[in-house]
């Protein structure tokens, strides 16, 4: 049996068995962390830093999704420092990305207050969408860099290693090797990515027509080249431009 | 993997054997992409796709890995260069101590944007993050050799001398 370390998060002191991370020892007495790219079936990298939480003793906060428990830790889930910081990472966010399609990341401003306008001269990401196969389309302006796609889609859970990171900084983006189209790689649309994306940057290509006005028969009935002409030139309100 | 064989430099033997050389003689280190790719950027100038191919294959590393690496640090490249590489530093200092004009001056010079190489195949114009002697800002560097202090004026000679 494994080791108990007695530790205090938020005044209650716990047990809990060696090895568990401050998330989960915090969400065993019902304690709720945020997090945004932590996903329960991929490896935590602590990449978004919502979930940080304040350690009595440490100099910086610590991404409770990979840090791990240790004897005597105070922890506090929900200090002033805590909470302007997580503000601060939505504000971000939210100033360079299209989140409308990630209800739990407007759910999380609302709740923080955090000011949305509070970065108006931020650089906005933008990015066409890429609707190179039958299958799902790739809309990279929602796209917050979790990571998650890129974890299934490796050593998480298919390994097809289909699509990485390129470029750095500010021009981060998931894309496949060589901007290839996805048919073109060794992506075999099995649609784990769809499944772990936060915020609509992937998406089934039919959820995506119907969203654009299709009725489901009218899908049937069009052509490939058909369904590609017709996304291209009707126009959707949430693609390409319609910020700033 | 056949076919990679007929695309520079894979189809020059001398380049392949030095490729080949560098692969198995680092094979076995831990983080080997990383020692690999920078001597094929070092050895032969450039990492293109095929080596790239090459590389990932031999040592059965997803190329997406690869590709991610490669476009990551702004060191490696993926077309051939210059004979001179001449990167002009970008680090927080040197942009302060005047690389803007420097930039300015040499595309004027050369007739080339930065990324782009002279129609002699002489020169190749990048930006480069800090190379650590913000001191000398700003600086310039020309394959290995650091040239620091450059004004507009210093920077043009120093170009003339590379184009003799």
């Amino acid at each position: 049996m494994k080791k108990e370390i007695q530790l205090t998060i938020d005044g209650n002191t716990i047990q809990v068995p060696e090895g568990t991370t401050i998330l989960k020892a915090a969400e065993s007495i019902g304690i709720k962390i945020p997090t945004i790219c932590y996903h329960d079936y991929c490896t935590a990298n602590a990449l978004c830093r919502i979930c940080v939480v304040e350690i009595e003793g440490s100099r910086t906060l610590i991404p409770s999704c990979v840090a791990k428990v240790s004897s005597d830790m105070q922890v506090k889930t929900k200090s002033e420092r805590v909470i302007k910081s997580r503000k601060t990472i939505l504000e971000m966010l939210v100033s360079s990305i299209d989140l409308s399609e990630s209800p739990e990341i407007l759910n999380m401003i609302d709740e923080y207050e955090a000011n949305p306008s509070r970065f108006p001269d931020a650089e906005r990401r933008e990015h066409a969408v890429i609707d190179d196969n039958p299958m799902f389309i790739r809309d990279y302006e929602k796209c917050i860099l979790c990571w998650r796609c890129v974890q299934v889609c490796a050593e998480d859970a298919q390994y097809t290693f289909a699509i990485n990171f390129s470029g750095r900084g500010y021009e981060t983006q998931i894309n496949t090797f060589y901007e290839k189209p996805l048919p073109e790689t060794s992506c075999v649309f099995c649609g784990q990515c769809i499944g772990v994306c936060p915020t609509g940057a992937l998406k089934p290509k039919r959820e995506w027509l119907l969203q654009d006005g299709y009725q489901p028969e009218e899908i049937m009935l069009l052509t490939r080249t058909q369904r590609k002409k017709k996304t291209k030139s009707s126009a959707r309100p949430s693609s390409g431009g319609s910020h700033e | 993997m056949k076919n990679l064989y007929n695309k520079p430099p894979l189809n020059n033997p001398e380049k392949k054997l030095i490729i080949d050389q560098i692969l198995e003689e680092n094979k076995d280190l831990p983080g080997a992409t990383m020692v690999i790719l920078n001597l094929i950027q070092e050895k032969i100038g450039y990492v293109s796709k095929p080596v790239q191919n090459y590389v990932a294959e031999f040592l059965d590393v997803p190329i997406s890995v690869i590709h991610g690496v490669i476009s990551f640090y702004s060191f490696f490249t993926m077309d051939q260069r210059g004979e001179k590489n001449v990167k002009l530093c970008m680090g927080t200092a040197c942009y302060v101590g005047g690389t803007p004009q420097l930039i300015d001056k040499a595309k004027q010079e050369l007739n080339i944007t930065l990324n782009e190489t002279t129609p002699d195949g002489k020169i190749t114009l990048e930006i480069c993050r800090c190379v650590g002697a913000c001191s000398q800002a700003p600086v310039v560097v020309v394959d290995d050799e650091l040239h620091g202090n450059l004004t507009p004026q210093k920077f043009t000679k120093l170009l003339k001398n590379i184009q003799k």
